[in-house]
């Protein structure tokens, strides 16, 4: 596809579209950078403080999942088969129920920070290792490859040198997450995302408008409807035919195997997650993500094929229009000048919006499974924030010199394709069983990732392995004897089979090591990420106005973060001591020292609250979205109404501001 | 006289797709991960159960109005 477009670039547009997708640039740039400033801990830069509203966090993922050439792969697909372009968008729902109530429980409270410390705690060493090179060397290529084709897009619609193209769009996306961290990367997300569903919506709506001729959007409703064929209605494609583009396939590659990597193993969308203020929000996140954007994501990666469909077969487009083209074609036939510039950089955003969340997740791999447990063991916060900032810039130069290679060697990303293809199937049900089935081994995690790998690889060479499979689909090879999409059911079960047979015939690691890392454990997770008994009893939030007082904590508990009180300590205890206490940390054991504030006693009787319980203190602004915000401790009540006495410090961690009231919620 | 074979996907999708959402509502209350005493846990049982009805329906009524909202073209667009 890359090497049509490539074939096909010219210039287009006006100078006043340039000057849009410049000022896109600028503007994300410096929105990224704002509100990426109050980023000061690892805590900040890979999990935003672990502080944010669902609703942006969601509307984050939607930059985050409409990924690089969305727009032009699914506007494609809409061209040539209709509306069954949108089924990878629309069949994730699935496997919510494991996500809501056993991953996202899990990994939030067992305060796990990357895919392989869940391998390392879980399982053992050697798992988490190979857990690491593998997404490392899959996340470093892709990114690579991300920038690649972004270079390639910009290219063939706007006729800008590749290079030069590649090269700015990485500098510009390195720049905002090195400085601000998930921060930056959540709130550019948001603005990226906004954009995109505007430029789709607005698309969708010329192309309708266009159809309609005089009639307007309403007869172009009508025209657009009646010019497609009944397969192109219909919201699926054919059951198993074609080979490139069938039902059955689909849904075990995209909808089974697929939506368990996006929800179990994708390292920057597990970080947005663990972003959230609670496993509510994230819950919240996940609904509204699921539900609404993503089947208006459908029609706004899609809408450009399907109206260049109904142009075709209304004479309005040259049949012969390639359909790699066909977005940029459409979008330059309907938009007006200035409105075309908006469209190209909604498609800018979408492409930057990947690259910057899986550079964040490669700086996160990176400081917490190399650099923090082989290289350097027990530093400052602060020495794991600079190295975290250093490796954006080292990891993003890299998958620069990546994707500038592939523009050579196309067949190194098909080898680095394959390699992932074989190896990501294994990985997904290591994890999901792990989390899943008590009973699932260390050496039976290990085994099914090596020998599935193992197997998957070699059906490549032997596809008979995946016939059966594929023949009980009616799935059919192709013109090479391979077997696609259908390959990802077959993976999915020889791992799943591997390490079954594998655990039946080894030990299991016992229960107290694996406490709040499976299903059955949760409650145990919740309690120590309490660090007490959890109360579910609901109360009202109250609104109240802070008040800093060095009097407001108790001396007992500093009114630090759990990383800043990390980082304030190390410096005065003996080496003994720290390694006792990274020891607990480690095993999860320790729980955090949250800031301790205080209530009066009428808010905490409204909030159900009682000394020891968990509370989210943020700027009542809830359009904030968590910006502002803070996990408290509540500590003894005070006597006046709606006031909170906080520590200064703690006021500083929660960039609240002097004079805004807060809002405060009981956590559990 | 079988389903006609533009169904089939339909069915697979909410057949084979239910069988695993099925297996995930069953895992989650067995272990009491969803623990159907509190309140906001029964909401969130709603909510998966609300959540697999919105897409079988949306994907429902697209057929519908596929087959019988105007008539379709014999062909419509480019060769794929």
């Amino acid at each position: 596809m890359t090497g049509t477009l490539l074939a096909q670039a010219q210039a287009r547009g006006t100078t006043l579209d340039y000057v849009i997708i410049i000022a896109y640039f600028v503007g994300i740039l410096g929105f990224g950078t704002f509100f990426g400033r109050t980023t000061r801990t690892t805590r900040d830069f890979f999990f935003g403080g672990q502080r944010f509203s669902w609703w942006l966090i969601g509307f984050s993922m939607v930059a985050t999942g409409v990924g690089s050439y969305s727009f032009i792969k699914y506007s494609q697909k809409g061209f040539e088969y209709g509306m069954s372009s949108s089924m990878t968008y629309m069949n994730d729902w699935f496997f919510v129920p494991f996500f809501m109530f056993g991953w996202l429980p899990i990994i939030y409270f067992a305060r796990v920070r990357s895919i392989p410390e869940y391998f390392q705690r879980r399982f053992d060493g050697r798992s988490r290792l190979m857990a690491v090179i593998i997404l490392l060397t899959y996340l470093i290529a892709y990114i690579g490859y991300n920038i690649y084709t972004l270079g390639v897009a910009a290219h063939a619609v706007l006729g800008v040198n590749l290079y030069t193209a590649m090269v700015v769009i990485t500098v510009a996306t390195t720049i905002y997450v090195a400085v601000g961290g998930q921060t930056a990367v959540i709130f550019t997300d948001l603005a990226q995302g906004a954009m995109l569903l505007l430029a789709g919506g607005v698309l969708l709506l010329l192309g309708l408008d266009h159809l309609g001729m005089d009639g307007g959007i309403v007869a172009g409703l009508r025209s657009w409807w009646t010019s497609l064929d009944l397969p192109a209605r219909l919201p699926f494609a054919g059951f198993a035919r074609p080979e490139d583009f069938n039902f059955v396939g689909i849904f075990w590659q995209d909808g089974i195997a697929s939506s368990i990597t996006f929800l179990f193993i994708n390292q920057g969308l597990i970080m947005r997650f663990l972003a959230a203020k609670s496993v509510n929000d994230g819950r919240k996140c996940i609904l509204f993500n699921t539900v609404f954007l993503l089947p208006i994501s459908a029609v706004v990666v899609s809408c450009a094929g399907w109206v260049g469909r109904a142009m075709v077969a209304r004479g309005q487009l040259d049949p012969d229009t390639s359909s790699t083209q066909v977005f940029v074609t459409v979008a330059e036939l309907v938009c007006h000048p200035g409105v075309f510039g908006f469209v190209l950089a909604a498609l800018c955003a979408a492409l930057m919006s990947t690259i910057d969340t899986l550079t964040n997740a490669v700086a996160a791999l990176f400081v917490y499974d190399i650099y923090q447990p082989y290289i350097k063991k027990h530093a400052p916060d602060r020495h794991y924030l600079a190295t975290a900032r250093w490796v954006t810039l080292v990891g993003s130069g890299i998958s620069l010199g990546l994707g500038i290679y592939f523009s050579f060697k196309q067949d190194l990303y098909r080898t680095h394709g394959e390699f992932i293809a074989a190896v990501t199937p294994p990985l997904v049900m290591s994890v999901f069983l792990g989390a899943f089935w008590k009973r699932y081994t260390p050496a039976a995690a290990f085994w099914s990732m090596f020998l599935g790998a193992a197997l998957i690889y070699a059906s490549k060479f032997f596809p008979a392995l995946v016939k059966p499979i594929a023949d009980l689909h009616g799935s059919e090879p192709a013109q090479d004897g391979t077997y696609s999409y259908i390959t990802a059911l077959f993976g999915l079960l020889v791992a799943g089979t591997i390490g079954i047979v594998i655990s039946l015939f080894t030990k299991p690691k016992p229960l107290h090591e694996i406490a709040g890392l499976w299903i059955g454990s949760i409650d145990l997770g919740r309690r120590r990420f309490k660090g007490a008994e959890p109360d579910f009893q609901r109360g009202r939030p109250i609104k109240a106005a802070i008040r800093v007082s060095p009097d407001g904590t108790t001396p007992a508990t500093p009114s630090l973060t759990f990383e800043e009180y990390v980082a304030h300590v190390s410096d005065q205890e003996t080496p003994e001591q720290r390694d006792r206490r990274h020891e607990l940390a480690e095993s999860g054991q320790n729980p955090p020292e949250y800031p301790l504030v205080r209530l009066g006693v009428q808010d905490m009787y409204r909030l159900h609250v009682k000394e020891g319980d968990l509370l989210f203190v943020g700027d009542a602004r809830r359009w904030l979205g968590g910006l502002r915000s803070l996990h408290c401790r509540a500590g003894k009540s005070h006597a006046e109404g709606n006031v909170v006495l906080m520590h200064a410090e703690a006021f500083r961690a929660g960039t609240f501001l002097p004079d805004r009231p807060v809002r405060v919620e009981k956590f559990f | 006289m079988g389903i006609p074979e533009y169904w089939w996907p339909y069915l697979y999708q909410y057949g084979v797709g239910g069988v695993v959402f099925v297996i995930g509502l069953a895992l989650i209350l067995g272990y009491r991960s969803c623990n159907l005493s509190r309140r906001e846990d029964r909401f969130w049982l709603g909510v998966l159960v609300f959540g697999f009805a919105w897409y079988a329906g949306i994907h429902l009524l697209w057929y519908l109005a596929a087959l019988y909202v105007l008539p379709a073209t014999p062909t419509g667009g480019p060769p794929a």
